[in-house]
């Protein structure tokens, strides 16, 4: 018996030196035009993507001032990663500011479920959203 | 203002703050500085409708310190013109908590007596 999976996946870097939200608001909206998602979906998942990669921008100290974007959807999972090869999760990396760190609230409230690795070098962040229907 | 992703509408005794989509952090830093400099500590009312607004954490950290201002001093704040994701990223935070909210900004308006 063969299963059919469909699944539509995307990687691209992005440069903390360019306007990289406009670089990910066209990739994604390139890559969910086959998909059949409500417009909070999309909000939703977009706003986590511009999230994690602002955090991976204030706080990876990356030499190279670059992260790693992927978008990956199978059934009715969407995944969002972002990936940077800074210094990773470390207790420098937390905010001072008590009017910040609300990224993190704002991704755990948007998405189902989000998975933290930094057993390489660098941080990989990756947040998963269950959504109603899958690809059109 | 209106050479930003955002306009500030200052009326007698209330200023509507609107978006016109994501803000990029050059707008952010603008609106923060606005807001804190002529109106986070003003007898005005604050309402900000979120109709086309994306929230984001930088977003939420300039809410949170007018919130700080106006609240120590029994100001007025509100939201309206919420979707539902903007909803359930502004209570996460905290934000919701602290201020008013409303379905239509109409409503808001009518709540404070600017009904007009």
């Amino acid at each position: 018996m063969v299963i059919e999976t469909r699944e539509r996946k995307i990687k691209f870097d992005i440069s903390f030196f360019s306007e990289y939200e406009k670089t990910i608001e066209e990739k994604f909206d390139d890559f969910v035009n086959e998909l059949d998602l409500s417009k909070e979906e999309k909000k939703s998942i977009l706003t986590v993507t511009m999230e994690l990669a602002l955090n991976a921008e204030e706080h990876s100290k990356t030499p190279d001032h670059k992260a790693t974007i992927s978008f990956f959807f199978r059934d009715t999972s969407f995944m969002v990663g972002v990936e940077d090869s800074g210094i990773g999760w470390t207790n420098e990396s937390k905010n001072k500011d008590a009017f910040r760190g609300n990224g993190l609230k704002m991704v755990r409230a948007l998405m189902d479920s989000i998975l933290v690795s930094d057993y390489k070098k660098g941080l990989t962040v990756t947040a998963i959203k269950e959504v109603k229907r899958g690809l059109r | 203002m209106t050479n930003y992703g955002f306009t500030i509408t200052p009326e007698h005794g209330l200023v509507t703050i609107r978006f016109n989509g994501r803000l990029s952090r050059n707008d952010i830093k603008i609106l923060r500085e606005e807001i804190l400099n002529n109106y986070s500590a003003s007898t005005s009312i604050i309402i900000i409708n979120m109709n086309l607004g994306e929230p984001s954490s930088l977003l939420v950290s300039i809410f949170l310190e007018v919130l700080d201002i106006r609240n120590r001093d029994g100001k007025g704040l509100a939201f309206c013109e919420m979707d539902r994701s903007t909803q359930k990223a502004l209570q996460a935070t905290g934000v919701l908590k602290y201020a008013l909210s409303f379905d239509l900004e109409t409503k808001a308006r009518e709540y404070f007596n600017y009904d007009k």
